[in-house]
């Protein structure tokens, strides 16, 4: 934590060596987190390009964060996402999930639980609402607790309990229709 | 093939979190050359900022900057006030230098005043020719007398008269408030059109037109 404090003291003095460690630390976890979200592969690098210049931006004015760096960046992320999938009317909400089919093994390798995250990511994508799917992401593929997950989409923790009580049952019930469809 | 239960939660969120190692990673090339832009970008601002009177040592750079801003409002001040000066001092200057400039000015006037006769304009004074039985060829009556202006104008009258030079220096005399070269006009008779201006005189009745027959 106070490695923490002292990273983000010298960064926010535009130190070149914290700043490159914050974004070999940070970046690719953000990327993977844009992706998760629905946003293709250029979409998620641009985006997590304008994360670190909105940071730089605001620590050349002597603002921004103090303390809990990754929660800040997720919420940058998470803000220039909702904002630009706001712009593109969400045409990009299947990429993630082929992009997930994509990185599956061949066919040969191909086990029940590869099908079965194969058609989880299809049905996050079609079946959550935005914050279901953002609640999701962010308390279990990003580890995120309940407060952080709060403050990352400016909602209180109950908001939060709620959207992934409704996600997680969303996602059960389709899982169950399709296994029943079969 | 009987129905598979349906999925506990633990079930589905161990399925989500084992679908986080199925995203794809940030191709390397793409990471570099964010990485290069977002310290170049860091570099710039760091510049920027450094070298304006803004930005992290701002609170020092802002003071400075305020502080020349009020300098350079005194600077100014006092340039004004030193041309001011300047000016009143070139003026009291003047004021003495004033009456030799007046000397040399009245010279001048002199310089004018000494060649009225040549000018030919009406506002010259006018002169009299008088012609004496002397000069006269004896084809002209002695008894006639000419007065000749400068505007060419020929006054044949009789010689008790006083000409117009000597009339017009008259008026002159008495100040009627005219100015130069207004000539008086004929008082308004009372109860007539423009009492105001007793010296311009009334537009004569416009004749009337006949009326034309259809």
């Amino acid at each position: 934590m106070t490695d923490e404090s002292a990273l983000i003291k010298a960064a926010a003095s535009l130190d070149s060596d914290a700043l490159a460690t914050i974004f070999d630390e940070y970046a690719p976890a953000i990327y993977k987190y844009l992706l998760r979200l629905g946003a293709g592969s250029q979409e998620a690098d641009q985006i997590t390009g304008d994360v670190f210049a909105r940071v730089l931006e605001k620590f050349s004015e002597g603002k921004g964060p103090r303390k809990n760096l990754r929660s800040y960046l997720f919420q940058t992320a998470y803000h220039l996402i909702v904002d630009d999938s706001r712009d593109r009317q969400r045409s990009t909400i299947l990429d993630v999930a082929d992009t997930v089919k994509q990185d599956l093994k061949p066919v040969q390798s191909v086990t029940e639980e590869k099908i079965l995250l194969e058609k989880l990511a299809g049905i996050m994508e079609r079946e959550l609402t935005e914050e279901q799917r953002n609640v999701i992401v962010l308390r279990f593929q990003e580890d995120f607790s309940l407060k952080e997950t709060a403050e990352i989409i400016g909602k209180n923790v109950n908001a939060v309990k709620a959207l992934q009580n409704r996600g997680i049952n969303r996602l059960r019930e389709a899982m169950s229709r399709e296994d029943g469809g079969e | 093939m009987a129905p598979r239960k349906p999925m506990s939660t633990k079930e589905i969120t161990d399925l989500i979190t084992k679908l986080k190692s199925e995203t794809p990673d940030y191709p390397a090339d793409l990471l570099a050359a964010r990485k290069a832009a977002f310290l170049k970008q860091a570099v710039n601002i760091s510049i920027s900022t450094k070298g304006g009177p803004q930005g992290s040592s701002g609170g020092s750079g802002t003071a400075v900057g305020g502080g020349a801003t009020s300098q350079g409002i005194l600077l100014q001040a006092l340039i004004g006030i030193s041309v001011v000066a300047a000016m009143l001092l070139a003026a009291y200057a003047y004021r003495n230098q004033n009456p030799d400039t007046s000397q040399g000015n009245e010279v001048v006037a002199q310089e004018n005043s000494s060649q009225p006769e040549e000018l030919s304009s009406p506002l010259a004074p006018e002169f009299v020719v008088v012609e004496t039985d002397s000069l006269l060829p004896s084809i002209i009556d002695p008894s006639t007398t000419a007065t000749v202006t400068p505007g060419g104008f020929v006054d044949d009258s009789d010689p008790s008269k006083p000409s117009v030079a000597a009339a017009e220096a008259e008026k002159t005399k008495t100040n009627s408030g005219l100015h130069l070269g207004q000539t008086p006009g004929t008082p308004a008779a009372p109860g007539q059109g423009n009492p105001g201006n007793v010296n311009k005189p009334d537009k004569p009745d416009k004749p009337e037109k006949p009326k034309k027959e259809k």
